[in-house]
Protein backbone atom coordinates (compact mmCIF):
# COMPACT_ATOMS: atom_id res chain seq x y z
CA UNK A 1 0.00 0.00 0.00
CA UNK A 2 1.01 3.52 -0.74
CA UNK A 3 -0.11 5.62 2.09
CA UNK A 4 -0.11 9.53 2.36
CA UNK A 5 -0.35 11.31 5.51
CA UNK A 6 -0.62 14.46 6.33
CA UNK A 7 1.36 16.13 3.71
CA UNK A 8 2.08 19.88 3.74
CA UNK A 9 4.29 21.02 0.67
CA UNK A 10 4.55 24.46 -0.27
CA UNK A 11 6.14 26.33 -3.39
CA UNK A 12 8.08 29.01 -2.12
CA UNK A 13 5.97 30.85 -0.06
CA UNK A 14 2.47 29.06 -0.81
CA UNK A 15 0.75 26.33 0.75
CA UNK A 16 -0.42 23.88 -2.21
CA UNK A 17 -1.02 20.87 -0.43
CA UNK A 18 -2.71 21.39 3.72
CA UNK A 19 -2.13 18.03 5.71
CA UNK A 20 -2.94 15.70 2.88
CA UNK A 21 -3.99 12.29 3.61
CA UNK A 22 -4.43 9.37 1.09
CA UNK A 23 -3.48 5.80 0.15
CA UNK A 24 -3.43 3.49 -2.84
CA UNK A 25 -4.12 -0.12 -2.54
CA UNK A 26 -1.62 -2.33 -4.50
CA UNK A 27 -2.51 -2.98 -7.70
CA UNK A 28 -5.29 -0.92 -7.82
CA UNK A 29 -5.64 2.28 -10.39
CA UNK A 30 -6.60 4.92 -8.41
CA UNK A 31 -7.93 8.23 -10.39
CA UNK A 32 -7.18 11.58 -8.90
CA UNK A 33 -9.32 14.13 -9.89
CA UNK A 34 -10.21 17.89 -9.28
CA UNK A 35 -10.26 21.18 -10.51
CA UNK A 36 -7.01 21.90 -11.94
CA UNK A 37 -4.53 23.90 -9.09
CA UNK A 38 -6.48 21.66 -6.87
CA UNK A 39 -2.89 20.32 -5.98
CA UNK A 40 -3.13 16.94 -8.06
CA UNK A 41 0.18 17.63 -10.17
CA UNK A 42 2.04 18.60 -7.06
CA UNK A 43 0.70 15.02 -4.84
CA UNK A 44 2.30 13.22 -7.84
CA UNK A 45 6.05 15.46 -7.92
CA UNK A 46 5.84 14.71 -3.88
CA UNK A 47 5.20 11.16 -4.05
CA UNK A 48 7.79 10.94 -7.08
CA UNK A 49 10.98 12.49 -4.94
CA UNK A 50 10.64 15.95 -6.81
CA UNK A 51 8.52 17.98 -4.12
CA UNK A 52 9.75 17.52 -0.34
CA UNK A 53 7.05 17.37 1.82
CA UNK A 54 7.65 20.03 4.93
CA UNK A 55 5.40 17.86 6.93
CA UNK A 56 3.77 14.17 7.35
CA UNK A 57 5.10 11.06 5.53
CA UNK A 58 5.07 8.68 2.62
CA UNK A 59 5.37 5.36 2.76
CA UNK A 60 5.44 2.45 0.27
CA UNK A 61 4.79 -1.05 1.61
CA UNK A 62 5.06 0.66 5.47
CA UNK A 63 8.81 2.03 4.19
CA UNK A 64 8.81 5.88 5.12
CA UNK A 65 10.32 7.16 2.07
CA UNK A 66 9.04 10.82 2.54
CA UNK A 67 13.09 12.20 2.23
CA UNK A 68 13.89 9.88 -0.16
CA UNK A 69 16.08 10.99 -3.21
CA UNK A 70 14.13 10.84 -6.20
CA UNK A 71 16.53 8.67 -8.16
CA UNK A 72 16.26 6.34 -4.71
CA UNK A 73 12.26 6.18 -5.32
CA UNK A 74 12.97 5.85 -9.25
CA UNK A 75 14.81 2.33 -8.66
CA UNK A 76 12.21 1.37 -5.52
CA UNK A 77 10.03 0.48 -8.28
CA UNK A 78 8.22 4.42 -8.90
CA UNK A 79 7.89 6.06 -12.63
CA UNK A 80 6.34 9.10 -13.68
CA UNK A 81 4.50 9.70 -17.45
CA UNK A 82 5.15 13.74 -16.82
CA UNK A 83 2.84 15.97 -18.01
CA UNK A 84 3.16 17.51 -21.15
CA UNK A 85 4.80 14.31 -21.91
CA UNK A 86 8.57 15.16 -21.28
CA UNK A 87 10.74 13.68 -23.47
CA UNK A 88 14.93 13.86 -23.28
CA UNK A 89 14.67 16.58 -26.55
CA UNK A 90 18.75 15.90 -27.44
CA UNK A 91 18.37 12.07 -27.21
CA UNK A 92 16.75 9.47 -29.72
CA UNK A 93 14.34 7.51 -29.47
CA UNK A 94 16.02 4.52 -28.98
CA UNK A 95 18.32 6.43 -26.30
CA UNK A 96 15.45 7.70 -24.58
CA UNK A 97 14.20 4.34 -24.01
CA UNK A 98 17.79 2.93 -23.00
CA UNK A 99 19.03 5.01 -20.39
CA UNK A 100 15.18 4.45 -18.60
CA UNK A 101 15.72 0.86 -19.45
CA UNK A 102 15.66 -1.55 -16.39
CA UNK A 103 16.69 -5.16 -16.91
CA UNK A 104 14.50 -6.96 -14.51
CA UNK A 105 11.14 -5.38 -16.57
CA UNK A 106 8.69 -7.48 -17.76
CA UNK A 107 8.45 -4.90 -20.75
CA UNK A 108 11.53 -5.41 -22.88
CA UNK A 109 12.57 -2.62 -25.97
CA UNK A 110 11.00 -4.80 -28.26
CA UNK A 111 7.91 -5.17 -26.21
CA UNK A 112 7.50 -1.44 -26.43
CA UNK A 113 8.42 -1.57 -30.25
CA UNK A 114 6.19 -3.81 -30.89
CA UNK A 115 3.42 -1.91 -28.89
CA UNK A 116 4.06 1.30 -30.76
CA UNK A 117 5.36 0.17 -34.17
CA UNK A 118 6.12 4.01 -34.56
CA UNK A 119 8.57 4.46 -32.08
CA UNK A 120 10.88 1.36 -33.47
CA UNK A 121 10.46 3.19 -37.36
CA UNK A 122 11.74 6.26 -35.30
CA UNK A 123 14.11 5.15 -33.08
CA UNK A 124 17.15 6.84 -34.48
CA UNK A 125 15.18 10.18 -34.68
CA UNK A 126 15.68 12.87 -32.10
CA UNK A 127 13.12 12.88 -29.88
CA UNK A 128 11.93 16.33 -30.21
CA UNK A 129 11.13 16.14 -33.38
CA UNK A 130 8.27 13.48 -33.04
CA UNK A 131 4.75 14.30 -33.04
CA UNK A 132 3.26 15.34 -29.87
CA UNK A 133 1.24 11.60 -30.01
CA UNK A 134 4.70 9.85 -30.73
CA UNK A 135 6.31 11.65 -27.57
CA UNK A 136 2.91 10.36 -25.83
CA UNK A 137 4.14 6.55 -26.76
CA UNK A 138 7.98 7.37 -25.69
CA UNK A 139 6.79 8.48 -22.47
CA UNK A 140 4.70 5.34 -21.63
CA UNK A 141 6.99 3.28 -23.26
CA UNK A 142 10.04 4.73 -21.35
CA UNK A 143 7.94 3.78 -17.81
CA UNK A 144 7.28 0.45 -19.16
CA UNK A 145 11.07 -0.24 -19.59
CA UNK A 146 11.61 1.20 -16.28
CA UNK A 147 9.43 -1.92 -15.04
CA UNK A 148 7.45 -0.12 -12.63
CA UNK A 149 5.90 -1.21 -9.26
CA UNK A 150 3.92 2.36 -9.07
CA UNK A 151 3.06 3.76 -11.90
CA UNK A 152 2.47 7.98 -12.13
CA UNK A 153 0.32 9.52 -14.57
CA UNK A 154 -0.30 13.12 -15.15
CA UNK A 155 -2.69 13.31 -17.51
CA UNK A 156 -1.86 11.58 -20.04
CA UNK A 157 -4.66 12.47 -22.35
CA UNK A 158 -4.44 16.17 -22.61
CA UNK A 159 -4.21 17.27 -25.99
CA UNK A 160 -4.72 13.75 -27.59
CA UNK A 161 -6.00 12.77 -30.59
CA UNK A 162 -9.20 9.86 -29.98
CA UNK A 163 -6.61 7.03 -31.37
CA UNK A 164 -3.92 7.99 -28.71
CA UNK A 165 -6.10 8.07 -25.67
CA UNK A 166 -7.85 5.14 -26.78
CA UNK A 167 -3.92 3.34 -26.96
CA UNK A 168 -3.19 4.98 -23.43
CA UNK A 169 -6.27 3.13 -22.43
CA UNK A 170 -5.03 -0.49 -23.33
CA UNK A 171 -1.38 0.71 -22.17
CA UNK A 172 -3.55 0.98 -18.54
CA UNK A 173 -5.52 -2.01 -18.39
CA UNK A 174 -2.54 -3.73 -19.74
CA UNK A 175 -0.60 -2.49 -16.71
CA UNK A 176 -3.92 -2.87 -13.94
CA UNK A 177 -3.97 -6.73 -15.63
CA UNK A 178 -0.24 -7.04 -14.90
CA UNK A 179 -1.11 -5.87 -10.78
CA UNK A 180 0.72 -2.13 -11.63
CA UNK A 181 -0.10 0.09 -9.05
CA UNK A 182 -1.54 2.99 -11.28
CA UNK A 183 -2.22 6.93 -9.68
CA UNK A 184 -3.85 8.04 -12.43
CA UNK A 185 -4.60 12.16 -12.40
CA UNK A 186 -6.87 12.90 -15.57
CA UNK A 187 -8.68 15.88 -16.57
CA UNK A 188 -11.36 13.48 -18.59
CA UNK A 189 -13.67 11.89 -16.24
CA UNK A 190 -15.08 9.28 -18.75
CA UNK A 191 -11.05 8.08 -19.04
CA UNK A 192 -10.51 8.23 -15.78
CA UNK A 193 -13.70 6.15 -14.73
CA UNK A 194 -13.86 3.71 -16.99
CA UNK A 195 -9.87 2.43 -15.74
CA UNK A 196 -10.12 3.22 -12.14
CA UNK A 197 -11.24 1.45 -9.12
CA UNK A 198 -11.52 4.29 -6.84
CA UNK A 199 -11.16 7.94 -6.95
CA UNK A 200 -9.95 10.70 -4.94
CA UNK A 201 -11.32 14.36 -5.42
CA UNK A 202 -8.61 16.46 -4.38
CA UNK A 203 -9.57 20.47 -3.42
CA UNK A 204 -7.21 22.75 -2.31
CA UNK A 205 -4.88 20.52 -1.22
CA UNK A 206 -6.37 17.95 0.57
CA UNK A 207 -8.87 14.91 -0.55
CA UNK A 208 -12.26 16.03 0.17
CA UNK A 209 -14.02 12.56 -1.47
CA UNK A 210 -12.67 9.00 -1.93
CA UNK A 211 -14.95 6.58 -2.54
CA UNK A 212 -15.52 3.91 -5.52
CA UNK A 213 -15.34 4.62 -8.72
CA UNK A 214 -18.63 2.85 -9.81
CA UNK A 215 -20.01 4.52 -7.35
CA UNK A 216 -18.82 8.13 -8.69
CA UNK A 217 -19.35 7.38 -11.75
CA UNK A 218 -23.83 6.76 -11.01
CA UNK A 219 -24.02 10.09 -8.90
CA UNK A 220 -24.50 13.09 -10.99
CA UNK A 221 -24.85 15.27 -7.85
CA UNK A 222 -21.39 13.79 -6.61
CA UNK A 223 -19.17 15.06 -9.71
CA UNK A 224 -21.30 18.17 -10.16
CA UNK A 225 -20.47 18.98 -6.26
CA UNK A 226 -16.94 18.03 -6.64
CA UNK A 227 -15.68 18.49 -10.09
CA UNK A 228 -18.05 21.75 -11.21
CA UNK A 229 -18.99 18.78 -13.85
CA UNK A 230 -22.90 20.37 -14.14
CA UNK A 231 -23.68 21.17 -18.27
CA UNK A 232 -21.00 18.87 -20.11
CA UNK A 233 -21.60 15.71 -17.89
CA UNK A 234 -18.97 13.36 -18.69
CA UNK A 235 -16.68 14.01 -22.01
CA UNK A 236 -16.23 10.97 -23.40
CA UNK A 237 -13.10 10.00 -25.83
CA UNK A 238 -10.89 12.87 -25.97
CA UNK B 1 52.18 31.97 -44.59
CA UNK B 2 48.62 30.72 -45.02
CA UNK B 3 49.79 27.19 -43.70
CA UNK B 4 51.41 28.43 -40.78
CA UNK B 5 48.58 30.74 -39.85
CA UNK B 6 45.94 27.60 -40.48
CA UNK B 7 47.95 25.33 -38.29
CA UNK B 8 48.15 27.39 -35.44
CA UNK B 9 44.43 28.40 -35.39
CA UNK B 10 43.90 24.86 -35.79
CA UNK B 11 46.27 23.84 -32.64
CA UNK B 12 45.18 26.49 -30.50
CA UNK B 13 41.19 25.46 -31.56
CA UNK B 14 42.21 22.21 -29.95
CA UNK B 15 43.95 23.29 -27.04
CA UNK B 16 40.31 25.79 -26.40
CA UNK B 17 38.41 22.78 -26.92
CA UNK B 18 40.12 20.89 -23.94
CA UNK B 19 40.02 23.59 -21.72
CA UNK B 20 36.44 24.69 -22.49
CA UNK B 21 34.55 20.82 -23.16
CA UNK B 22 34.54 20.43 -19.41
CA UNK B 23 33.12 23.79 -18.24
CA UNK B 24 30.28 23.50 -20.38
CA UNK B 25 29.06 19.78 -19.65
CA UNK B 26 29.42 20.85 -16.12
CA UNK B 27 27.16 24.06 -16.49
CA UNK B 28 24.30 22.08 -18.46
CA UNK B 29 24.40 19.74 -15.58
CA UNK B 30 24.57 21.61 -12.60
CA UNK B 31 23.59 25.14 -13.92
CA UNK B 32 26.38 26.39 -12.33
CA UNK B 33 29.57 28.15 -13.81
CA UNK B 34 32.59 26.73 -12.18
CA UNK B 35 34.62 29.40 -11.89
CA UNK B 36 37.62 27.47 -10.20
CA UNK B 37 38.04 25.55 -14.06
CA UNK B 38 40.95 27.69 -15.20
CA UNK B 39 42.36 26.75 -11.86
CA UNK B 40 42.67 23.32 -13.33
CA UNK B 41 44.59 24.58 -16.53
CA UNK B 42 46.96 26.50 -13.88
CA UNK B 43 47.73 23.78 -11.53
CA UNK B 44 48.16 21.19 -14.14
CA UNK B 45 50.25 23.59 -15.88
CA UNK B 46 52.61 24.04 -12.70
CA UNK B 47 53.00 20.21 -12.00
CA UNK B 48 53.69 19.41 -15.58
CA UNK B 49 56.40 21.99 -15.39
CA UNK B 50 57.67 20.45 -12.11
CA UNK B 51 57.36 16.81 -13.39
CA UNK B 52 58.86 17.97 -16.60
CA UNK B 53 62.11 19.03 -14.80
CA UNK B 54 62.71 16.59 -12.51
CA UNK B 55 61.85 13.27 -15.17
CA UNK B 56 62.14 15.29 -18.52
CA UNK B 57 59.16 12.82 -19.18
CA UNK B 58 56.86 15.40 -21.07
CA UNK B 59 54.20 12.16 -21.57
CA UNK B 60 54.73 11.71 -17.76
CA UNK B 61 53.65 15.53 -16.71
CA UNK B 62 50.65 15.34 -18.49
CA UNK B 63 49.56 12.24 -17.06
CA UNK B 64 50.53 14.14 -13.85
CA UNK B 65 48.93 17.11 -14.31
CA UNK B 66 45.85 15.69 -15.43
CA UNK B 67 45.90 13.47 -12.03
CA UNK B 68 45.99 16.34 -9.97
CA UNK B 69 43.62 18.36 -11.31
CA UNK B 70 40.70 15.34 -11.44
CA UNK B 71 41.54 14.83 -7.89
CA UNK B 72 41.33 18.17 -6.89
CA UNK B 73 37.95 18.33 -8.68
CA UNK B 74 36.98 15.50 -7.10
CA UNK B 75 37.59 17.06 -3.84
CA UNK B 76 36.04 19.94 -4.51
CA UNK B 77 32.58 18.36 -5.97
CA UNK B 78 32.54 15.09 -2.65
CA UNK B 79 33.86 17.60 -0.53
CA UNK B 80 32.19 20.91 -1.00
CA UNK B 81 29.56 21.15 -4.23
CA UNK B 82 27.80 18.00 -3.42
CA UNK B 83 26.67 19.45 -0.34
CA UNK B 84 24.82 22.82 -2.07
CA UNK B 85 23.20 21.06 -5.33
CA UNK B 86 20.71 23.37 -6.65
CA UNK B 87 21.88 26.12 -4.33
CA UNK B 88 23.48 28.09 -7.45
CA UNK B 89 24.77 31.34 -5.29
CA UNK B 90 26.26 28.99 -2.99
CA UNK B 91 28.10 26.90 -5.79
CA UNK B 92 29.30 30.06 -7.34
CA UNK B 93 31.20 31.55 -4.15
CA UNK B 94 32.25 27.89 -3.52
CA UNK B 95 33.85 27.79 -7.01
CA UNK B 96 35.23 31.21 -6.76
CA UNK B 97 36.53 31.18 -3.16
CA UNK B 98 38.44 28.29 -4.85
CA UNK B 99 40.04 29.89 -7.44
CA UNK B 100 41.58 32.54 -5.21
CA UNK B 101 43.28 29.07 -2.93
CA UNK B 102 44.41 27.78 -5.80
CA UNK B 103 45.83 30.99 -7.10
CA UNK B 104 47.62 31.59 -3.77
CA UNK B 105 48.56 27.80 -3.33
CA UNK B 106 50.74 27.97 -6.90
CA UNK B 107 51.91 31.72 -6.01
CA UNK B 108 53.48 30.03 -2.84
CA UNK B 109 55.13 27.12 -4.72
CA UNK B 110 55.66 28.13 -8.00
CA UNK B 111 56.48 32.03 -7.27
CA UNK B 112 55.82 34.78 -10.01
CA UNK B 113 57.46 33.78 -12.63
CA UNK B 114 56.08 33.29 -16.16
CA UNK B 115 57.33 29.41 -17.40
CA UNK B 116 57.52 27.78 -20.80
CA UNK B 117 56.87 23.95 -20.43
CA UNK B 118 59.82 22.65 -22.92
CA UNK B 119 58.13 20.76 -25.71
CA UNK B 120 59.17 17.33 -25.35
CA UNK B 121 62.40 16.17 -27.08
CA UNK B 122 61.83 16.03 -31.23
CA UNK B 123 59.16 17.69 -31.42
CA UNK B 124 60.74 21.40 -30.66
CA UNK B 125 61.75 22.48 -33.87
CA UNK B 126 59.65 22.94 -36.89
CA UNK B 127 58.96 21.05 -39.96
CA UNK B 128 59.01 22.60 -43.46
CA UNK B 129 56.23 22.07 -44.92
CA UNK B 130 54.99 23.44 -48.54
CA UNK B 131 57.46 26.00 -47.56
CA UNK B 132 56.71 26.68 -44.33
CA UNK B 133 57.80 26.41 -41.38
CA UNK B 134 55.73 24.51 -38.95
CA UNK B 135 56.31 24.00 -35.40
CA UNK B 136 56.32 20.03 -34.79
CA UNK B 137 54.84 20.53 -31.48
CA UNK B 138 51.72 21.89 -32.78
CA UNK B 139 50.88 18.92 -34.80
CA UNK B 140 51.26 16.80 -31.85
CA UNK B 141 48.83 19.63 -29.79
CA UNK B 142 46.18 19.23 -33.04
CA UNK B 143 46.82 15.47 -32.84
CA UNK B 144 46.01 14.96 -29.36
CA UNK B 145 43.38 17.72 -29.18
CA UNK B 146 41.33 15.93 -32.01
CA UNK B 147 41.99 12.41 -30.67
CA UNK B 148 40.71 13.68 -27.36
CA UNK B 149 37.75 15.67 -29.06
CA UNK B 150 36.48 12.50 -30.94
CA UNK B 151 36.45 10.23 -27.74
CA UNK B 152 34.99 12.62 -25.75
CA UNK B 153 32.52 12.99 -28.38
CA UNK B 154 32.26 9.20 -28.90
CA UNK B 155 31.44 8.59 -24.94
CA UNK B 156 29.06 11.77 -25.04
CA UNK B 157 27.20 11.11 -28.23
CA UNK B 158 27.49 7.43 -28.91
CA UNK B 159 27.33 5.45 -25.34
CA UNK B 160 24.58 5.08 -22.38
CA UNK B 161 26.66 6.91 -20.41
CA UNK B 162 26.71 9.85 -22.97
CA UNK B 163 23.29 9.27 -23.27
CA UNK B 164 22.51 9.92 -19.22
CA UNK B 165 24.59 12.66 -19.24
CA UNK B 166 22.42 14.69 -21.87
CA UNK B 167 19.63 13.73 -20.67
CA UNK B 168 20.28 14.91 -17.17
CA UNK B 169 21.66 18.05 -18.99
CA UNK B 170 17.51 18.12 -20.83
CA UNK B 171 15.64 17.43 -17.51
CA UNK B 172 17.61 16.37 -14.61
CA UNK B 173 14.07 15.98 -12.68
CA UNK B 174 12.92 13.52 -15.30
CA UNK B 175 16.32 11.77 -15.55
CA UNK B 176 16.16 10.95 -11.76
CA UNK B 177 12.53 9.41 -12.14
CA UNK B 178 13.91 7.63 -15.03
CA UNK B 179 16.58 5.54 -12.80
CA UNK B 180 19.57 8.32 -13.11
CA UNK B 181 22.03 8.39 -10.41
CA UNK B 182 22.35 12.40 -11.15
CA UNK B 183 24.28 13.31 -8.47
CA UNK B 184 27.01 10.07 -9.42
CA UNK B 185 27.34 11.22 -12.87
CA UNK B 186 27.98 15.09 -11.85
CA UNK B 187 30.75 13.88 -9.71
CA UNK B 188 32.11 12.03 -12.86
CA UNK B 189 31.58 14.82 -15.44
CA UNK B 190 33.40 16.93 -12.81
CA UNK B 191 35.97 15.39 -12.29
CA UNK B 192 37.16 14.05 -15.91
CA UNK B 193 36.49 17.92 -17.13
CA UNK B 194 38.68 18.79 -14.45
CA UNK B 195 41.29 16.26 -15.73
CA UNK B 196 40.58 17.41 -18.85
CA UNK B 197 41.18 21.17 -18.08
CA UNK B 198 44.53 19.79 -16.39
CA UNK B 199 45.81 17.94 -19.75
CA UNK B 200 45.24 20.97 -21.69
CA UNK B 201 47.23 23.41 -18.87
CA UNK B 202 50.58 20.79 -19.26
CA UNK B 203 49.96 20.83 -22.74
CA UNK B 204 49.13 24.20 -23.31
CA UNK B 205 52.06 25.18 -21.33
CA UNK B 206 54.35 25.05 -24.24
CA UNK B 207 52.52 27.80 -26.40
CA UNK B 208 50.67 30.00 -23.85
CA UNK B 209 53.19 29.52 -20.99
CA UNK B 210 52.43 28.97 -17.51
CA UNK B 211 52.18 32.21 -15.32
CA UNK B 212 49.94 33.75 -12.42
CA UNK B 213 47.01 34.90 -13.75
CA UNK B 214 46.51 32.40 -16.62
CA UNK B 215 43.80 30.89 -14.57
CA UNK B 216 41.49 33.73 -15.06
CA UNK B 217 42.68 34.58 -19.03
CA UNK B 218 41.68 30.71 -19.82
CA UNK B 219 38.54 30.71 -17.47
CA UNK B 220 37.54 34.37 -19.38
CA UNK B 221 37.94 32.37 -22.83
CA UNK B 222 36.27 29.32 -22.10
CA UNK B 223 33.48 31.10 -20.86
CA UNK B 224 33.07 33.40 -24.15
CA UNK B 225 33.48 29.65 -26.11
CA UNK B 226 30.76 28.45 -23.77
CA UNK B 227 28.61 31.29 -24.95
CA UNK B 228 29.25 31.31 -28.22
CA UNK B 229 28.94 27.27 -28.57
CA UNK B 230 26.01 26.83 -25.80
CA UNK B 231 25.79 25.43 -23.12
CA UNK B 232 25.76 21.79 -22.45
CA UNK B 233 26.63 20.45 -25.75
CA UNK B 234 29.82 19.02 -27.26
CA UNK B 235 29.44 20.06 -30.53
CA UNK B 236 29.03 23.53 -29.30
CA UNK B 237 32.03 23.41 -27.61
CA UNK B 238 33.75 22.25 -30.34
CA UNK B 239 32.33 24.92 -32.53
CA UNK B 240 32.77 27.76 -30.26
CA UNK B 241 36.74 26.66 -29.83
CA UNK B 242 36.99 26.85 -33.84
CA UNK B 243 35.59 30.25 -33.94
CA UNK B 244 37.37 31.60 -30.92
CA UNK B 245 40.43 30.05 -32.10
CA UNK B 246 40.63 31.60 -36.07
CA UNK B 247 39.36 34.82 -34.63
CA UNK B 248 41.73 34.92 -32.19
CA UNK B 249 44.68 34.05 -34.55
CA UNK B 250 43.48 36.08 -37.63
CA UNK B 251 42.23 39.10 -35.90
CA UNK B 252 45.64 39.64 -34.50
CA UNK B 253 46.91 38.69 -37.45
CA UNK B 254 45.24 41.56 -39.82
CA UNK B 255 43.91 43.38 -36.78
CA UNK B 256 46.33 43.83 -34.47
CA UNK B 257 45.23 46.77 -32.79
CA UNK B 258 41.80 45.22 -31.38
CA UNK B 259 43.38 41.57 -30.80
CA UNK B 260 42.37 41.74 -27.18
CA UNK B 261 38.83 42.60 -27.92
CA UNK B 262 38.05 41.11 -31.07
CA UNK B 263 37.10 37.39 -28.99
CA UNK B 264 34.64 39.59 -27.39
CA UNK B 265 33.35 41.15 -30.12
CA UNK B 266 32.78 38.02 -32.26
CA UNK B 267 30.83 37.10 -28.61
CA UNK B 268 28.58 40.19 -29.10
CA UNK B 269 28.28 39.24 -32.67
CA UNK B 270 27.17 35.69 -31.49
CA UNK B 271 25.08 36.87 -28.74
CA UNK B 272 22.77 39.34 -30.94
CA UNK B 273 21.81 36.82 -33.62
CA UNK B 274 21.81 33.57 -31.57
CA UNK B 275 21.63 34.34 -28.06
CA UNK B 276 21.44 30.47 -26.77
CA UNK B 277 24.92 29.98 -28.49
CA UNK B 278 25.33 28.14 -32.19
CA UNK B 279 24.55 24.86 -30.88
CA UNK B 280 23.08 24.93 -27.40
CA UNK B 281 21.82 21.36 -25.90
CA UNK B 282 18.36 20.63 -26.93
CA UNK B 283 16.83 20.71 -23.09
CA UNK B 284 18.14 23.94 -22.77
CA UNK B 285 16.76 25.95 -25.48
CA UNK B 286 13.78 27.23 -24.14
CA UNK B 287 15.29 28.34 -21.09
Amino acid sequence: MLELEGIDVFYGPSHVLHALTAHVEEGEVLALLGRSGAGKTTTLKTVMGWLRPRAGRIRWRGQDISHWESVRIARLGFAMVAQGRRVFPSLSVAENLGIALNPTSPWSLEDVYQLFPRLEERRYQAANTLSGGEQQMLSLGRALVRGPRVLLLDEPTEGMAPAIVQLTHQVVEMLREAGITVVLVEQNLAFALSLAARVAVMNKGQVVYEGRAQEFAAHRELQVQYLGVSTTGLRVGS
Amino acid sequence: MVLEQLVNAVSYSMLLFLLAVGLSVTLGLLRVVNLTHGSYYLLGGYVGLSVVRWTHNFLLATGAGAATTAALAALMFWGLLRRFLGQESAQVLITFGSLFIVADGCLAIWGGQTYTIPPPPGLSSSLLLAGAHIPTYLLLLIAVGATGAAAVYWVFERTRVGAMVRAAVDDRELAEACGVDVRALSFGVFTLGGAIAGLAGVLGGPVIGVYPGADLAVLLLALVIVVVGGAGSMLGALLGSLVIGFVTTYGSLYFPEIASGIVYLAMVLVILFRPQGLVPARGLDQT
